[in-house]
Parts: structure tokens; sequence; C-alpha cells
């Protein structure tokens, strides 16, 4: 055994003694005392499978939770409990029809099929949100730049809201007032320009790892946006050069012990994390933690846009890969949507003229 | 028992051999004994994660051709000289087409009459049918010899494709799982014969080519890749189509793979979906980009009339 299982043991055994009165007070993604992690035919902790990152963990703690980190298992329940009666009863539940054939109707049957992205599970970190640090669990402060780009945004959203307003007979938001005078003004997400990183959680819940001992590939289904592949290589090499971006970044990997650590830069000025862009630097950590789980830490960095880094904690769930639930995401190729709204909105223009 | 795995893997990598030298590929006799394939660590099969890439024109036209001048010629010209049309005349001596000596094993695909009539169709209208101008995915086999490199991450239960062409990728499942429903990568199963990798990829739609020559297939589609490590740096695929439908019988292309070689080879994005938006969506725009652009070129197909002259700028009117 090694020094590092024996304090990895011992953190257990803390752990298992916090889970006697249910408060937790460690990381609940702390590998048993008594389990190894699966190793590869040549050596490395095995990562591969189906994941589900879903939870309805918020990114940001909530107010009423101020200064606690975990909740409490019976806090859980009941999250969980109402999150289901919500997707079972509430407005936007799958089995809810409208009128058949009216608007809302026809609208529904799209949006419901993405409307419970996020599941009904809390996160398995238990924690009261995905943030870790900063210790408060919050976002840290953006620069001021960052903020003079936020209001512009929104002013100019401001401006633009002369279009469709949102409707009482419609249970959801309907589009507001954006341009459609090129198919540039449309959103990444329905132009299907695929995948950007970060992928976690709702329409990213699902990602297949595949693992090789140079390298690893991973495949998200994002299916709404397009699904991604990224190759991530574990061979020690140096990052391209700075002039070329990329949508996924650049991507390397190196082992730290049993975490793979991967490193990634060099993302286009187009993409746009949170505000991010070009500058994001992430630094991803993907640590096998029990037969089912993987502890999945996302350290996000961009001193242009927030004055100090910060770190999720996620904690994926292993998929049954014989059921294999997991789909080519073909957006572009059904992309009939957008070459609606751009002629949808020349003839309402011809319509007004 | 380790031995006789050796020796069973030995007796199939000379068959594998054999269908190679069929194949008009020449395979040296020392590598065609097993000697000098890298194993994946740790297991008895081939390492063959990395990148690769077909040197081949298979791409243009499986059947092969002499060079052509452009995709599109000009219609009507004295004794049918071949003189490139409107959309891609501007592209010159890089519109053309290279010639090639086809990978098809017998040379001809064997067509049911009325499926060579449609080929034969899809061929002369390739510019807008062709799925792949619209940056639609390629299928299979065409996605692997396409100009663009490929990336193979090996794993145990899985080995991952990842192409550079319009971010597409398929998983090959190495234990039998739930096929799931069709896809345009279809969906691929394999298993190692020896030093050969035979991937089973069924459930396709209808909607991909072979080649930008209109080769063509059904959703019966069935497709049996072999890759066979023949070196360190090459190894030879082959790729039988079975679709009932449209062929009298299976045909199969055989043509080698080869490792990149650079230091640090990687596939890089080309993410072509965002390059084709003017293509698909330009006649939508509130401002066209052109000055004249009828009809809708639409996703399956339709007419494109284009006169790509610059719209005159503000500069051009006001001197």
């Amino acid at each position: 055994m090694t020094i590092r299982s024996l304090s990895l043991g011992v953190l257990s055994a803390v752990v298992g003694g916090a889970l006697l009165v249910s408060v937790p007070t460690a990381s609940q993604l702390t590998p048993a005392a008594d389990w190894e992690a699966p190793r590869t035919p040549w050596g490395d902790p095995d990562l591969q499978g189906i994941w589900d990152s879903k939870s309805t963990t918020p990114l940001q703690r909530p107010a009423q939770y101020a200064d606690r980190e975990f909740l409490t298992d019976e806090e859980i329940a009941a999250l969980e409990d109402a999150r289901e009666r919500e997707a079972r009863e509430g407005p936007q539940g799958r089995d809810v029809r409208a009128e058949p054939g009216s608007e809302a109707d026809v609208e529904g049957a799209y949006n419901n099929i993405f409307s419970t992205g996020l599941g009904t599970r809390y996160s398995r970190t238990k924690r009261s949100s995905l943030i870790t640090d900063p210790s408060d669990g919050r976002l840290p402060l953006l620069t001021a730049e960052a903020r003079r780009v936020a209001q512009a945004r929104e002013a100019a959203a401001g401006r633009a809201a002369s279009a469709p307003r949102p409707r009482a007979d419609v249970p959801y938001p309907v589009d507001t007032g954006r341009a459609y005078d090129n198919p540039e003004d449309v959103r990444l997400i329905e132009r299907c320009l695929g995948v950007t990183i970060p992928c976690t959680g709702g329409l990213c819940g699902f990602s297949r790892l595949v693992q090789g001992p140079d390298g690893v590939g991973i495949y998200y289904e994002q299916g709404h946006g397009g699904g991604g592949y990224r190759s991530i290589p574990v061979d020690g090499r140096p990052h391209l050069g700075s002039h070329i971006r990329q949508w996924l970044g650049d991507s390397v990997g190196h082992w730290e012990g049993d975490t793979l650590v991967v490193d990634t830069t060099n993302f286009t000025p187009q993409t746009s994390y949170m505000g991010s862009a070009e500058h994001l630097h992430l630094i991803e950590r993907f640590t096998r933690v029990a037969p089912d789980l993987l502890r999945y830490e996302i350290t996000v960095e961009d001193p242009t846009v927030w004055t100090r880094p910060w770190t999720m904690e996620l904690a994926p769930t292993l998929q049954d890969s014989v059921q294999n639930l997991i789909f080519e995401a073909a957006c572009h190729e059904g992309n009939y949507s957008l070459t609606a709204m751009l002629a949808g909105a020349r003839i309402a223009e011809a319509g007004a003229r | 028992m380790p031995q006789r795995v050796e020796g069973m893997f030995g007796a199939l990598t000379m068959v594998a051999g054999l269908v190679g030298m069929l194949a008009c590929q020449s395979v040296p006799d020392d590598v065609a004994a097993g000697g000098t394939i890298p194993r994946l660590e740790g297991t008895a099969h081939p390492d063959i994660h990395g990148v690769w890439q077909a040197f081949s024109e298979a791409e243009y036209n499986l059947e092969g051709q002499a060079a052509q001048p452009s995709a599109v010629v000009h219609p009507g010209m004295p004794n049918g000289n071949p003189v490139p049309h409107a959309p891609v005349l501007a592209l010159g001596a890089l519109g053309g087409i290279p010639p090639s000596q086809g990978v098809v094993l017998g040379g001809t695909i064997p067509y049911r009459p009325e499926a060579l009539a449609a080929r034969d169709e899809n061929r002369a209208n390739a510019l807008t049918r062709d799925p792949l101008v619209k940056c639609l995915m390629p299928g299979v086999p065409r996605a692997t010899y396409l100009p663009f490199p490929f990336q193979i991450t090996q794993g145990t239960e899985n080995i991952m494709i990842t192409y550079g062409f319009s971010n597409a990728g398929r998983t090959i499942h190495l234990e039998e799982v739930d096929r799931g429903v069709p896809a345009w990568m279809g969906n691929s199963v394999g298993r190692w014969e020896g030093d050969t990798l035979v991937v089973e990829v069924t459930d396709f739609i209808d909607q991909t080519w072979f080649d930008r020559s209109g080769n063509y297939h059904s959703e019966g589609l069935r497709v049996t890749e072999r890759y066979t490590p023949i070196t360190p740096y090459h190894m030879q695929y082959e790729a039988t189509i079975d679709d009932p439908e449209v062929f009298t019988e299976p045909w199969t292309i055989s043509l080698p793979l080869y490792r990149r070689m650079e230091e640090y080879p990687r596939v890089l994005e080309y993410r072509c979906v965002e390059m084709v938006e003017e293509l698909i969506y330009g006649h939508l725009r509130k401002e066209q980009l052109v000055t004249h652009w009828e009809g809708d070129y639409g996703r399956r197909g339709g007419t494109l009339v284009v006169d790509i002259t610059r719209r005159p700028t503000s500069e051009d009117l006001n001197p």
C-alpha cells in the first residue's frame, strides 16, 4: 500500500464517520479504503465508459445555504422529490399536452424533449453548488472590462426588444428580439456549430470516454447542438502554436498519480463560455473514485474575464455500456430550423412592406 | 496457452497477407510473418492508436478516372470540350480533379442497371447532390479516404475514430452492445481476427455517398471493414459493400492507410458547418452578398444558379 492510498484510507474513514450523522464535511468523491480503481492492461486507472454528468446541483451556491458547503441527505432527498414531482406534474412535464394542434402544442412537442435536460437527481458530491473554489461557492468577480462587455450586451438585448413578447399560452420563454438578418445572427447552438467545452450537464449530459495508452477520446452527445469528438493526447507533447485556434481548443493530458489532468488552451475567439473566449484556459481532472463514479474537476481561468480562477466539481455516473444509450448527434444534417427562421424573417419583412 | 494463441494469430496473419496480395498490394515476407507490428501494451492485439490518412484519390472516384478540369463543366462546348463552369471557374487549376487508378477490386462497381442510371445522374449533378458539399457527415467507408487525417484511440472495449472532416467520428464496439438507431456514420461492431480488425457497420441512412462521383447506396447498406497492419507505419484497409437493392453482388475496395509521421501529429478541426452557411443560407440573408441568386439550394439538392459577381460596394457606387 502506498503512502498516498494510506492517506486516502484515513480520509475515507473520516468521511465514513461524517456520514453517520449525514452531514458531509469533506468531498464525497474519495475512493473507499478497500477499493482500487480498475486498471487498463497497460496499468493506468480505467476511465472508460459512458458517463452522465447531469445533476440539478446549481453552479453557484444559493443564498439560503450561505456558508454551508454540503447538504444533508434529507435535504437532497427533498430536493429530488420536488424535482420529480415538477417533472411529472409541472407545466413542462412530458406528459402534459396542450390542445392538439395549437401553437403551444407544436412548440411544446419540441421543447419538452429538452426541458428536463438536467434530470431530477442531485449530484453525488452532495455539495450546495458545483463551484468548490472560491470557498463561498460563487463565481469570482468579473474584471472591469468583462463588466463593461456584459453591460453592453444587456443594453443591446434591450434595444432589440421590439420583438415577439412572451405569450401567456406558451409556458416557457419564447425567443425575444434577436435579429435574423443573417445566419451569423443566430446562436451557435441553432447554427449547429457543435460542442464547445466545458460540456457538462443538461444537453451535454452524456459523454463516452475511450482510453488508449497514448491518448483519450471523448465523445459528447450534446444532442441538440451537434455532438463533438475530442482527442486528448497523453504523450508529453506541448500545446499547438498559439496562432492555431480551435473551437475545442488544444488539449494535452498527463497523469498525476491516478488522476488524468487535461490542460486546454488555444480556443477560438468565436467560442464563448460565460463570456470567456480565446483566453480561456481549462484544467480538467478525471479520477475514478468508485465502480460507477468519476470525480471530475474543472478549473476555469481567464484573467480577462474573472479576477481569479475558479473550480467546479462534478460526479459523472457510469451508464450501462450494453444498453449503449448514447447517440450520434446529427444536428446540422437535420437543421431545417435555421432555414425556417431566416425565411420566416424575410417573409415577415415582405409582409410589412 | 499463450503459445497456442500466438500460433493462431500467425496463421490468420498469413491469410490476411494473402488477401492483401490478391488486392494487388505486395506484403513483405517478414512482415506477413507478424514480426514488426507493435502490440497494444498488455494485449496480444496490434497497436493501431495514432493519426492515419489515406493518400489516395479514392475520394474522387472509387473506380478511377483520367484527370478532369472541374466538377462542373460548361454545357454545349464545341466537341464536348470540358470547360469549367461558373460555380468553380474561379478556382482554376485548384478546382481540377486528379487522375486515379481506382480502388475497386475487379475495377467496376456491380450496379443493378437502374441503380447505375441513378449513379450517373448523381454524377452529372454532383455539385448540388454530393452531401459533403453541404458539410453533411461522410458515412463509412468514405470517411476513411477523405483527404483528411483521422485519429484512432484504441481502448479495450471500444475503439474511437475521430475524423478531421466535419467533426465526424464513430465508436467501434469490441463487445456486443445494443445497436441503437440508424446513423449517418452507421453503428460499428468490431472484433480481432488475428491481426486484422474486422468491423461490421450497419444501420445506415441512405443519404451518404461513397465518393464525389455519385456512387451511392440504400439504407440496406452493410459494410465490412478490415484493418490489417502491415508495418508499424501502414495498414491495408478493405471495405466490402453489401447492398442488394443497389448492387448485384458485394464488392470490395482496398487501399493502404498510412501513419502520419510528424513528431506530434494530430487531427485539427475542420468544422465545415460555418463554411457552408453562405452556400446553404446565403439566399435568405436580408442583404444578399451576391448580385443574383436564384432558387433555394436546399439541403437535398435543388438548382443552384449563382452569379458570382461581387455586389458593388458603396465605394464603387460613389467613387
